[in-house]
């Protein structure tokens, strides 16, 4: 086995690059080094100037994200043994713009996140309870899936349809808005379909469904698009059928 | 608060014509677009298809099969086009032009059962 | 929210007019999407074909022999592989998208698939039986 594998890390200086670069580094291949392993012996040894996220290590913060060899990975989980002879190409996420290096500027995602509302609302007037929510295992499985998600917005980097109309909503805020839709202590769907059902919505999804391939935990946010969009539809339809009833 | 979408109308029509397109399609363009055609299946006589297409249930089906494939085909066109060539800032000429060109194609199918 | 700091400017990217050729899966996406023109197309011939039935004999022998020109044959051909296509990815995607529960509970695709294909194939039949004059 290979004592060394390359790293080509892509390089962006907002003050002075026009246009991002690779730079090639040579890294010691140790067996369970990960690529952000990789990265961070590049900044302890070789240059301190390479700028990336990381925190956790451990695939929970999120903020790893990068593109390695083209693919959406968290890379304190990608094996630089996987890349085997290499070189190994690591890029910031896409459509977003870059800062710095392998940082990318999250506003966007941030603002569509606050948009859906992912916290348990509660009707005005709703009775309090006496204690706490009681929730069934059954209960908790509904919403289960969706709760996983931990913003490493892997997703929005897959989503073609997110890189050619910034408006769209996008996958992870579906996700984690749905996922208080189904929370039984909830009564906010209502108000979410209103953010969701938009034109800048859940519409312009078609169903490529690589943000679920890509997601490192398992989340469906594709799913969670078309379950919106079937809530939409019924809610539009009964509207039609009698126009502000029911309310 | 800007207002909850129409979308949902073209795309359960959408949904509607991709049941129809999936269920009813491939067996048509099997018969009537290869077998047929090459020789392989005997051709039905033209008195029994008259008297298949004179039958108000053929003609309900018929207009189903039309009129959805063709809503179904005008929404995703819509969204092929834009996706595949960039050209989401053109969507409603995209939806004008695939959605009219629909809707021309079902008056042609009332024309033609009724 | 503009921020107050940034006298850098961020590098901002545009997709690849390309950007269908550079995963497998966007490929794919695109080459199921691209069967909507077929459907298109077929109703056409669909529309060509009832108005040829209802005109007359002539005109329906005239619409069998434009159908068998090769060049026909090899459109629909094509045509039906596309279809197919669609039919089997709509199978695999409306269970995930719409029948994800029965009786309020979360079912696996196979259990809301399978009875698609049973449906599919009903219709086949049923329509070929008519087509061709069986019933
Ligand atoms: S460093 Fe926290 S997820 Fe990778």
């Amino acid at each position: 086995m290979a004592d060394k594998i390359t790293l080509e890390v892509a390089r962006y200086s907002p003050e002075q690059d026009g246009e991002p670069r690779f730079d090639r580094y040579e890294v010691p291949l140790i067996e369970n080094w990960m690529v952000l392993d990789a990265l961070n012996y590049i900044k302890d040894q070789l240059d301190g100037t390479v700028t990336f996220r990381w925190s956790c290590r451990m695939g929970i913060c999120g903020s790893c994200g990068m593109v390695v060899n083209g693919h959406e990975r968290l890379t304190c989980e990608t094996l630089l043994a996987d890349y085997l002879p290499g070189p190994i190409r690591v890029e910031p996420l896409r459509h977003f713009p870059v800062m710095r290096d392998l940082v990318v500027d999250l506003s966007d995602f941030m603002e569509k996140l606050e948009r859906v509302k992912p916290w348990i609302i509660r009707q005005p007037g709703a009775p309090e309870p006496s204690r706490e929510f009681i929730q069934t295992p059954e209960q908790l499985a509904e919403y289960k899936q969706y709760s996983l998600c931990i913003n490493c917005v892997l997703c929005y980097s897959a989503c073609p349809v997110y890189g050619l109309d910034p408006h769209f909503i996008g996958p992870a805020a579906s996700a984690l808005s749905l996922r208080y839709n189904l929370d039984s202590r909830d009564q906010g769907a209502e108000q979410r379909l209103d953010v969701m059902a938009q034109h800048d919505g859940v519409w312009d999804c078609t169903v490529i469904g690589e943000c679920s391939v890509v997601c490192p935990k398992h989340v469906d946010p594709s799913l969670a698009i078309q379950e919106y969009k079937i809530s939409a539809t019924k809610a539009w339809f009964k509207n039609l059928l009698m126009p502000g009833g029911g309310k | 608060m800007a207002r909850r979408s129409a979308e949902s109308l073209p795309w359960s029509l959408f949904g509607a014509g991709g049941f129809m397109v999936a269920f009813f399609f491939p067996i048509h363009i099997l018969l009537f677009g290869i077998l047929i055609p090459l020789g392989l299946i005997a051709a039905p006589t033209h008195t029994g298809m008259l008297a298949l297409v004179n039958h108000p249930l053929t003609r309900l089906y018929l207009f189903g099969f039309c009129a959805l494939g063709l809503l179904h085909a005008a929404h995703r066109l819509r969204f092929t086009l834009s996706d595949m060539l960039r050209l989401k800032h053109l969507d409603t000429l995209l939806g004008v032009l695939a959605y009219g060109a629909a809707l021309v194609g079902v008056a042609v199918t009332i024309d033609l059962l009724i | 929210m503009p921020s107050a700091v940034p006298r850098y400017r961020p590098y901002e990217r545009r997709m690849p007019l390309l950007w269908w050729l550079q995963r497998w899966n966007y490929t794919w996406f695109i080459l199921r999407e691209l069967s909507s023109a077929f459907v298109a197309w077929w109703v056409v011939v669909t529309l060509i074909q009832i108005a040829s039935i209802l005109e007359g004999p002539q005109a329906y022998a005239a619409f069998q022999a434009w159908m068998a020109q090769p060049l026909l044959i090899i459109v629909n051909i094509v045509s039906f592989i596309f279809i197919l296509f669609h039919t089997l990815s709509w199978f695999r995607l409306v269970p995930q998208a719409m029948l994800p529960r029965i009786g309020g509970k979360r079912t696996s695709a196979v259990m809301t698939g399978a009875p698609m294909y049973v449906v599919w194939a009903v219709a086949s039949v049923v329509v070929a039986c008519f087509a061709l004059g069986v019933f």
